[in-house]
């Protein structure tokens, strides 16, 4: 039975909050010690150390230290023993992903399978603890369906991100760019899309005095997304080049494109005046969410 | 959803309904219909609040023998509220909008944390344990109208 006083303490979150700016800050001093060269090609040491700056460094951080208040709160499941919980996993994302960035930025391909290990561990642990609340409770509120396939596609991706460090360090098992465009699906799509839909599911309406997102979206967005995945792990793995691939896109940019239009749809009838920090945030992420769409389909 | 989450879940969204017409007032510095509306709304949120500390929590601690448990934290949590409405009350007589603005953003937070809290994790538990008496509980929770949740 979901217990308010089993809501975990703020710190369980905050110690996520502490640390994970500083892998933004990092990423800032790089790309200016690096200059407009670090960014000549996805594959450059420099590119790679940054994207993982703020996709592991920062933005995981921040994404697991809320949704360890976020899940009891909106969605009334239990997520078991949180301080424990947040005392393993903010330790093993905090030293991965620097131990990944180190490895990826020098080229030291060697340290590579022990940063996977550490945040195997971690992250292993944050998402079977977290299923386990999302799949037992008995509420439904409308976050729960993304919040589930959030906590999933963040599975999938650490998995790939691992096969993904064998294959970098010695043992392929596939081609490095088809499974790294598959962890970066997964992670854009499976995990941060999905999850910032989930969340917003609930926040928009609530702190911006929006109309509710219409019932289809909750619903439809989480299995649509995760068909377009599904399609291009079918295409990786099945090394089907051609259908799969257009499937995954097309869903993928319908799921997104959907959301944001509806989203800042839902912004212009908010009954609230005022333009906040946070009703700002969101505006800018989701025409920025649009022109992204754009610009990846070019 | 069952019948005093139903309830209940609806009451909140006509107290969101009553506080986004205070808001949307005092927006526009019109000051005497901004307390108007903001008078309703807290007449609205009293009725609630006073309704589960006399009628729905004593029900679900003597029924489940939960005393302290979730329904003292919902108590703290109006006692925090409590002050806030009578802070903005105030502001809006004296016509500050930087008051005004703070303390009623203040408020949404707080509110809209503590609603869904009691509509994702409270009514569903008040809603197991009273089930067999969820009309009669309805009924002397006398909310005024027979509100629906709308989505």
């Amino acid at each position: 039975m979901p217990s308010l006083e089993q809501a975990p303490p703020i710190w369980a979150s905050f110690r996520f909050f502490l640390t994970a700016p500083w892998f933004g800050v990092a990423a800032g001093l790089l790309l200016a010690w690096n200059g407009p060269a670090a960014l000549t090609s996805r594959w450059t040491p420099t590119a790679l150390a940054l994207t993982h700056l703020l996709t592991t460094g920062f933005m995981l951080q921040a994404m697991c230290g809320a949704l360890l208040q976020f899940i009891p709160v909106a969605t009334g499941a239990n997520v078991w023993r949180p301080l424990l919980l947040a005392s393993l996993v903010h330790p093993t994302i905090f030293v991965g992903a620097a131990t990944l960035v180190f490895s990826l930025a020098t080229v030291r391909l060697e340290f590579l399978p022990a940063s996977e290990l550490v945040l195997g561990a971690g992250l292993g642990a944050f998402c079977t603890v977290s299923s386990i609340g999302l799949f037992c409770t008995a509420a439904a509120g409308v976050s729960l369906m993304a919040l589930r396939f959030a906590v999933a596609g963040l599975a999938v991706t650490t998995v790939l991100g691992m096969l993904l460090a064998q294959a970098l360090s010695g043992t392929p098992m596939m081609a490095v760019p088809t499974l790294a465009n598959l962890h970066a699906a997964w992670g854009l799509g499976g995990w941060a899309l999905m999850l910032l839909a989930g969340v917003s599911f609930t926040v928009v309406p609530m702190f911006q005095m929006t109309p509710h997102y219409p019932p289809w979206l909750p619903r439809l967005l989480p299995v649509t997304l995760g068909i377009a995945l599904g399609a291009a792990a079918l295409a990786a793995f099945a090394l089907i080049q051609t259908w799969p691939w257009i499937l995954a896109i097309a869903l993928a940019v319908l799921c997104a494109i959907v959301f944001a239009l509806v989203t800042l749809q839902l912004q212009h009838c908010r009954r609230r005046a005022r333009t906040d920090a946070s009703f700002a945030f969101f505006r800018g992420a989701m025409i920025t969410l649009i022109a992204a769409v754009f610009a990846g389909s070019r | 959803m069952s019948a005093i989450a139903s309830a209940m879940s609806g009451h909140h969204s006509r107290c969101d309904d009553l506080f986004a017409a205070a808001l949307a007032k005092a927006s526009q510095e019109s000051w005497d219909d901004a307390a108007s509306e903001f008078k309703r709304f807290h007449d609205e949120m009293e009725l609630h609040m006073r309704g589960e500390e006399t009628v729905l929590f004593p029900a679900f601690e003597s029924t489940t023998g939960i005393q302290a448990g979730p329904t003292i934290v919902m108590r703290q949590e109006h006692d925090r509220m409590r002050p806030l409405l009578t802070q903005i009350e105030m502001a809006l007589g004296a016509r500050d909008p930087e008051r005004v603005d703070g303390y009623m953003s203040t408020l949404l937070i707080l509110m809209q944390q503590h609603n869904l809290k009691e509509e994702n994790i409270l009514y569903p538990m008040i809603d197991a344990a009273l089930h067999d008496h969820a009309p009669e509980l309805v009924a002397q929770l006398d909310l005024g109208r027979n509100p629906t949740r709308s989505q």
